[in-house]
């Protein structure tokens, strides 16, 4: 791996921090605005982005200066909030571009995050890997294909790309990749296991803006996480982080099953003496490998009971920043809704692309939602036209009765209940308990 | 929630309301699919104050934080940082106000005089220094530029133009002083910002 990382000048590449810091992609509803400092988007109707268009080329106190008072008056509080939330030039204007698109008129521009798998290999076998049934490593993408890709996401404004595998370090030309996502304007995630870290290998990791690096352990100690991950990797990837974190920003990712569920306060602590950035905690899916293990599914209550002993470390914590808004309990409030679809982001915020290049709204259906291939067309074609995304944006859960899916996961609800538009049953369970859902 | 049941932002929605409140559309990919999941978030104490800056100018304008281009967020070390300021395309005479605010996380809010750092606030105290057009060196905006002839600001502007009112009007609620620069074209403003681990 060592000898063949490529070294590239840091000043051949525009990184995040070069660009205007906002993006206004054009959409159906008004606009989103992404932000390239928090890889976040808030959406905007129409009249929010007609004055957003404005201040693209006109200082704030010059735009608002010009209104009526009334009209001023009601104005001013959204102006601000721009203004305080750094949204502006200093010299008054939106800090932003605005991408020339012609929204669809029924779904998002763009996806908001994209997986790519771009190796189907791995150097480990766990028991719950939702890659289980991607086709190995047969004719994978090249990395113009990928780069292609990259200008095309960039250009409906699917600025995350989330950079899968397999083991996406034993792809020669990972760091190309990375640099190919960077230099369109994505922002790049990665998520490794870790195995073949090397000094070289952090020290690239470190010169590059990630805006998550993750690597995965699934238990807060060699018994617990070696039983999924396999004998001996505990170990190994503690040494990797140790390499890893001289150089480079990294995360820690857990999936949740019914064998750890218990021990997630002990991997998040030791997620922070390894010394990561953040911690990641996800549920484990009943989709690849782990269809064959459905025994580590965790239960609703499992999964629930690990949410409330993490929210217990924030009582306890002083340097633990905050939560993120991605679990139930944390994030309704904040909630947007660009889709009217309920729960499910596949085909509405997210699509994957396979190894191979099959895209499918969700990277753990299957293929049989596999919606074409972007070595036959692009991506932005089967964004908007594929089959598989048409039908999976129109289903309501009507077709399934009372029982139909109104939230959570449709491959849960597939899993559980025969079909992606019944009832996911953690969503069913989450209603029960009084709350608004589980996506 | 609109018509179209989509619950999107609005003008509206930001009159009396919190920053707080504003919407979100997560589509995740940490968390494939957005379908579930948290992510904990440690601060670390030793990489110093996250910063936000904020300023008018009567021209375009450019930050740099110890020799670093920046675009109006960095992250200020504990102890002494160079801030430069270099404003070109100057066509009237109007006064320059700057405000250095802690970029604290949500829901980390705190009381609006403990957010700002005095030494980044523009004031006429002295320790704001300017440069004018022809003099502005090459290496203006290096932390160990030399800075032996430049001007102090000590003049505090009194009146502000009157289509940019709010701007000004809300930088000097915020602490910060209107300083009159020397005439130019192109002009480079200095101060020093100490941050002192412990005082946020």
């Amino acid at each position: 791996m060592t000898s063949e990382i490529p070294v590239h000048q840091a000043s051949q590449m525009l990184t995040l921090r070069q660009r205007p810091p906002l993006v206004l992609i054009p959409q159906h509803f008004g606009c989103l605005i992404f932000d390239r400092r928090t890889s976040r988007y808030q959406p905007f109707d129409e009249e929010a982005t007609g004055i957003l268009r404005q201040l693209l080329h006109e200082p704030a106190g010059h735009y608002l200066a010009t209104l009526p008072n009334a009209e001023r008056d009601r104005q001013r509080d959204f102006v601000e909030f721009f203004d305080e939330a750094d949204f502006f030039h200093p010299d008054g204007r939106l800090a932003a571009v605005c991408l020339d698109v012609i929204p669809p008129a029924d779904h998002l521009t763009g996806p908001l995050a994209v997986h790519l798998e771009i190796i189907g290999a791995c150097n480990l076998t766990c028991t719950h890997c939702f890659a289980g049934t991607l086709p190995r490593n047969q004719n994978p993408l090249q990395l113009s294909e990928i780069d292609q890709l990259c200008g095309e996401l960039a250009s409906i404004g699917g600025f995350r790309l989330g950079l899968t595998g397999g083991e996406p370090m034993m792809r020669k030309d990972l760091f190309d990749i990375m640099d190919a996502a960077t230099a369109h304007g994505l922002h790049p995630c990665l998520t490794t296991n870790g195995l073949l870290m090397t000094e070289d290998a952090a020290r690239e990791f470190g010169k590059r803006d990630l805006v998550w690096l993750n690597v995965s352990l699934d238990g807060a100690t060699a018994a617990s996480n070696d039983v999924i991950r396999g004998a001996g990797t505990f170990e190994k990837v503690m040494a990797g982080l140790r390499v890893l974190g001289r150089h480079a920003r990294f995360t820690m990712a857990f999936t949740i099953t019914s064998a750890n569920a218990h021990e997630v306060r002990a991997c998040a602590e030791l997620a922070r003496s390894a010394g990561a950035h953040t911690a990641v905690f996800r549920p484990m899916y009943p989709t690849g490998t782990g269809l064959a293990h459905m025994e580590l599914m965790p239960t609703f209550e499992q999964y629930t009971g690990a949410l409330r002993q993490l929210d217990e470390c924030l009582q306890v914590d002083e340097d633990l920043r905050g939560i993120d808004p991605f679990s139930p309990q944390h994030r309704d409030d904040l909630l947007a809704d660009v889709t009217g679809n309920p729960g499910c982001g596949a085909a509405n915020h997210v699509a994957s692309v396979s190894v191979q290049g099959e895209v499918n709204p969700c990277s753990f259906l299957g293929p049989d939602w596999d919606s074409g291939n972007i070595r036959d067309q692009s991506f932005v074609e089967i964004w908007n036209q594929g089959q598989r995304f048409a039908t999976m944006r129109q289903m309501s859960g009507a077709g399934c009765g009372t029982d139909g899916f109104s939230g959570g996961c449709r491959v849960r609800a597939q899993v559980y209940n025969g079909d992606v538009d019944a009832a996911d049953p953690w969503q069913t369970q989450f209603v029960q308990l009084g709350s608004g859902g589980t996506r | 929630m609109s018509s179209d049941g989509l619950n999107v932002n609005s003008v509206d929605r930001f009159r009396k309301s919190s920053p707080r409140l504003v919407l979100e559309e997560h589509g995740s990919c940490e968390v494939p699919a957005g379908c579930a999941g948290v992510v904990l978030r440690w601060h670390n104490p030793d990489a110093g104050q996250p910063v936000v800056f904020r300023c008018a100018a009567p021209g375009r304008v450019e930050l740099f934080v110890n020799g670093q281009a920046i675009a109006s967020r960095a992250i200020l070390n504990w102890g002494d940082n160079t801030l430069a300021v270099r404003i070109t395309q100057i066509d009237t005479p109007t006064p320059f106000l700057m405000t250095t605010r802690r970029d604290l996380p949500r829901g980390e809010e705190r009381e609006a005089n403990q957010l700002f750092l005095a030494d980044g606030c523009s004031s006429a105290d002295g320790s704001w220094l300017a440069c004018a057009a022809q003099d502005v060196p090459a290496d203006g905006t290096a932390v160990d530029c030399d800075v032996t002839n430049w001007q102090s600001l000590r003049t505090e502007a009194t009146q502000f133009p009157d289509e940019r009112t709010w701007m000004y009007e809300s930088l000097q609620q915020d602490g910060a002083a209107g300083l009159m620069l020397p005439a130019g074209a192109t002009v480079l403003v200095r101060t020093q910002i100490s941050v002192v681990r412990g005082e946020a």
